[in-house]
């Protein structure tokens, strides 16, 4: 297992590498054909793309859910049936909908059990969790029922279940979509906070702008385009071919300046 | 606080007539079902395990609140009845008997713990007629039907309504029987009051359940087959 | 409708009864509640007996009264199976029917008074301990008992799935009558067979989007290290305190029942 910020092998090794990743879905469609990718440690990475381009589906493979052809190597570790749950608890995966994500009857339920399937044992644990909890602002909502939170606290609450594993790296899915303004804001200065390799999926262009030193655009399963974020977000050519153009003038834009 | 609480709204209005609460069966009743209903869930509860591996808990979990969220979609009937969802017969048929009995007693177990819908001694006897033998008696008569007939079209639809139907007769006499042993009710009056009740209320019971599974079949017959091969 | 559904709001209040380790209160409603089931037919004094903790604990507790009795009387109409003993019980004719002629008896009216009353202080037991205790903390006290596990995790994973399939199948039945609007006040609205399966199909969806969630969520707890063995956090402690309540509860819950037969 990891600690925080001790990474084992080779430290050259980038945060991921990505080799020639391929996944078809068991009804035939497909998800990814052919992506590589290195990720660098420390890196922020935005992960931009219109429906169905494949974010998701790249997210559930670095995190070992759904196994598809090619490589992934973490932190220099190669991901396969025997490393799945060791990488796991280094790649921090954030689902789209924390209806999903929270599955307990309480937040302090949800937030230990990474910890508690850990193994650690229960002082850490709570210990953990409450660090976690305190991370991201919900340290008073432990004993909480989750269906009681509103969506900006249900986002944070599952950022926590995830941190107080410990990951090297966040692998975050929407992290912002339908949050009201205030509640975003928040949520992207929480982002901005955390110390970990983070990649995130996201159809807002703003907070791609605002939070990511780097932006990669999946288009219908390939990676389209890649490089800092003012050149790839100011190829306009690149934006509007694959339906990414809109949004930039939109209202996403508009209230984050004025946020 | 003013808010409607959809939750509210289910339990008092729909509740089906089934559960019992405290004070309506004797001692010995309450204690007989809590032995029985007991065995029959560390049972169901080894052969769930089993037959699901770790998919199980969070599957019967969020299946029970299906259920119970299931039990509130009505319809009209008429002159202000409605027809509505026991569910331990379509738990059976898409769950296999197993998980729909721990499926089944954990929607009981929360209508006695959250909403005293149901008493807490007489939770044994509940879980017994709601869980245990409706679930028992729908995938029984389900999957009896369809060995007897072989694999035909119009037979499935006939075979669910029947186990629909004859899983919440089943239930009805057996909540009868234990209020007669308890000396609640005289056998004679109550056995065909709650029969010929339930024979309507049973027909609501089959028509739902007809329906549920002709759009899972529909939609997404693969689940049909996976949780319902697995058993037996 | 008031009187129905949880009893959240109760939960902000304290007592010494809002306190106690929810195990402990869970444990000594059940019993005290199989003990006041053993008070034979017409046993006034072991009811009354029996009331008076029952009293003392919704004193305790600063429930408002009112609604501690109208929640009780949600039981009430079970008794219908109960009213046919006032006819068919042997004994003295207190009272007759006037149109069909049924005699009441004394040893009827006897029986059904009983099964109220016990039925009513059972469920006050019942509505004093929801009503002081949080759901996952009482949910969560069900883990320190020797209960199956996927039978407890399936509890827990209910009760947190419950509000949100429930909100699910709310918004699609609102749907359906905003859709059936137009033809409710006319000459049908089909029949008794299509509005069942239009029922019925419901049903089916919310089945669907179920196992899907039920899939997510196995992924989500996949994704944070689970293993096919569910661990949780331990159920809290039993405090000293609670538990001697509790015993001394049921011991004289007990004392009563044996008492009264002597
Ligand atoms: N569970 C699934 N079964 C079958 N096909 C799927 C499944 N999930 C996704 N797909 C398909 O895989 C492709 C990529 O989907 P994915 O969810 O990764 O896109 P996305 O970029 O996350 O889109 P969005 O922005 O809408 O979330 C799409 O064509 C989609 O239809
Ligand atoms: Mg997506």
């Amino acid at each position: 297992m990891s600690d925080n910020g001790a990474r084992p092998t080779g430290d050259a090794a980038p945060a991921l590498r990505l080799r020639g990743l391929h996944y078809d879905y068991p009804d035939g469609s497909t998800g990814l054909r052919g992506v590589d990718l290195d990720i660098e440690r420390g890196e922020l990475v935005a992960v931009l793309g219109p429906n169905g381009a494949g974010k998701s589906t790249l997210m559930r493979l670095l995190n070992g859910l759904i196994r598809g052809d090619g490589a992934i190597d973490v932190f220099g570790e190669r991901l396969t049936d025997e490393t799945v749950r060791s990488i796991r608890s280094r790649v921090g995966l954030l689902f789209s909908n924390p209806d999903d994500q929270l599955f307990s009857p309480t937040v302090i339920d949800d937030v230990a059990y990474g910890p508690l399937h850990q193994g650690l044992d229960a002082d850490e644990v709570l210990a953990r969790s409450r660090a976690a909890l305190a991370e991201v602002g919900m340290a008073a909502y432990e004993d909480r029922t989750p269906h009681r939170l509103s969506l900006g606290e249900k986002k944070r609450v599952a950022i926590a279940t995830v941190l107080s594993m410990r990951p090297d790296i966040l692998v975050l899915d929407e992290p912002t979509s339908a949050l009201a303004p205030a509640a975003r804001h928040e949520l992207i200065e929480l982002l901005r906070a955390l110390p970990q390799t983070q990649i995130i999926a996201t159809h807002d262009m703003a907070m791609a702008r605002d939070l990511a030193s780097r932006v990669v655009v999946l288009s219908d399963g390939r990676v389209v385009g890649d490089g800092p974020t003012e050149v790839v977000l100011g190829d306009r050519e690149l934006l509007r071919e694959h339906d990414l153009e809109p949004a930039l003038h939109g209202q996403a834009g508009a209230q984050r300046d004025s946020a | 606080m003013a808010a409607v609480d959809p939750v509210a709204a289910i339990t008092a209005a729909e509740a089906p007539a089934l559960h019992i609460p405290d004070g309506f069966v004797s001692a010995p009743v309450a204690a007989v079902g809590w032995v029985l209903a007991a065995a029959a869930i560390a049972l169901a509860a080894r052969r769930a395990d089993r037959n699901l591996d770790e998919r199980a808990a969070p599957l019967m979990g969020v299946m029970a609140a299906f259920i119970f969220a299931g039990q509130m979609v009505n319809f009209p009937v008429a002159g202000g009845t409605s027809g509505h969802l026991v569910g331990g017969a379509l738990a059976a048929i898409l769950l296999g008997p197993w998980a729909a009995i721990i499926v089944m007693t954990a929607v009981v177990a929360l209508q006695a713990l959250l909403f005293q819908d149901g008493g807490l001694a007489a939770l044994g006897v509940n879980t017994l007629n709601m869980a245990v033998i409706s679930a028992l008696v729908g995938w029984g008569v389900y999957r009896g039907l369809q060995l007897l007939r072989g694999v035909h079209s119009v037979v499935p639809a006939v075979a669910a309504f029947a186990a629909a139907w004859l899983s919440v007769e089943a239930a009805a006499v057996a909540t009868t029987l234990q209020l007669a042993a308890s000396a609640t009710s005289p056998l004679a009056v109550a056995l065909p009051a709650m029969v010929g009740v339930h024979a309507l209320i049973g027909v609501g019971e089959g028509l739902i359940t007809l329906g549920a599974l002709g759009l899972v079949r529909a939609a997404r017959p693969d689940l049909l087959a996976r949780h319902a091969q697995a058993e037996v | 409708m008031a009187v129905s559904g949880l009893l959240e709001r109760y939960h902000a209040r304290h007592s010494a009864i809002h306190r106690a380790a929810p195990r402990a209160k869970l444990i000594a409603a059940l019993a005290y509640i199989f003990a006041i089931t053993f008070t034979r037919e017409g046993d006034w004094t072991a009811l009354a007996l029996l009331a008076l903790p029952v009293v003392a604990v919704v004193v305790a507790s600063r429930l408002p009264l009112l609604l501690v009795l109208r929640r009780a009387l949600l039981t009430l109409p079970f008794l219908l199976v109960a009213l046919p003993l006032l006819f068919t019980r042997p004994g003295e004719t207190i009272a007759e029917l006037p149109v069909l002629g049924w005699t009441v008896s004394d040893e009827g009216a006897v029986a059904v008074v009983t099964i109220l009353a016990k039925s009513w202080l059972s469920v006050i037991v019942a509505v004093v301990l929801m009503a002081t205790t949080e759901a996952p903390a009482l949910l969560r006290s069900l883990r320190a008992l020797r209960l199956p596990r996927l039978l407890v995790a399936s509890i827990e994973f209910a009760y947190r799935y419950l509000f949100v399939v429930t909100d699910e199948a709310t918004r699609m039945l609102q749907a359906r009558s905003s859709r059936s609007a137009a033809i409710d006040g006319r000459r049908s609205g089909g029949s008794v067979r299509w509005r069942a399966r239009v029922a019925g199909n419901l049903v089916g969806t919310l089945f669907v989007r179920s196992i899907e969630r039920s899939e997510r969520v196995h992924a989500a707890m996949l994704a944070r290290g689970y293993d096919g063995e569910p661990r949780q956090l331990a159920a809290p402690a039993l405090d000293r305190a609670a538990l001697v309540v509790a015993v001394l509860m049921v011991l004289y819950g007990c004392a009563v029942q044996v008492g009264v037969r002597l």
